[in-house]
């Protein structure tokens, strides 16, 4: 097993030329919120080229279905495309280790919806895609997931920093 | 082997990714963060036409 490490999952989300938005705890700990857990959660278009792109990459990153027993992964055939067609969600364990891949986000909507709502940092030299804290704010407040719900005060409070 | 898909509850998911951390090494675990940490030490938001 390796540990955690975003950076790597970036250059080889990069090099599948695969277009995401970061999402989830990642998300918040890039704008300063540490409450970030140790999985990647990303928004990626649902469209016929993308889903070839990720299908390499799970294959390449030797991604299996993530299950809540060890040895929290199994071996999964990725090449049915239809299956991407119909899940909103794909929950895997890629060697570099968690990963969610989403249509859809809860509260914010699919990547047409967020990429107005996004913003380009660069981490480990190479530029990612970030929801920002208002599409991050205003999904905590739409979806109204009691998980969420703790955040929120804090997610007000950096907007009132970054707005000084 | 056909494996179907499991649709995960959010408990059973958040038992997936503590068991996973848990199966590290001490050291995976302690790499793990720090790599955390340090993407959120690093990351620098780029003007919107950069």
């Amino acid at each position: 097993m390796i540990p955690f490490h975003p950076g790597k999952y970036f250059s080889a989300l990069a090099e599948h030329r695969i277009d995401f938005i970061l999402v989830g705890g990642l998300a918040d700990a890039v704008h300063g919120f540490s409450n970030a857990t140790i999985d990647m959660g990303i928004v990626v278009p649902r469209n016929e080229e993308t889903i070839g792109h990720l299908i390499e990459f799970l294959r390449e990153t030797k991604a299996r279905l993530r299950i809540p027993e060890p040895p929290y992964g199994l071996d999964f055939d990725w090449s049915d495309r239809e299956f991407f067609q119909l899940r909103t969600v794909v929950k895997c364990m890629t060697e570099y280790g968690p990963c969610d891949i989403m249509f859809a986000a809860n509260g914010i909507g699919s990547y047409e919806d967020i990429l107005p709502r996004s913003e380009i940092w660069e981490m480990w030299g190479t530029e990612v895609r970030v929801a920002s804290l208002e599409a991050i704010i205003a999904g905590a407040e739409a979806s109204d997931r009691l998980e969420d719900r703790p955040a929120l005060p804090y997610y007000y409070k950096m907007r009132d920093l970054r707005r000084g | 082997m056909h494996v179907k898909y499991p649709d995960l509850t959010e408990e059973e998911d958040e038992r997936s990714l503590q068991g996973w951390f848990q199966s590290l090494t001490p050291e995976e675990r302690i790499q793990s963060a720090i790599n955390l940490a340090n993407m959120a030490a690093g990351a620098r938001r780029l003007p919107p036409d950069e």
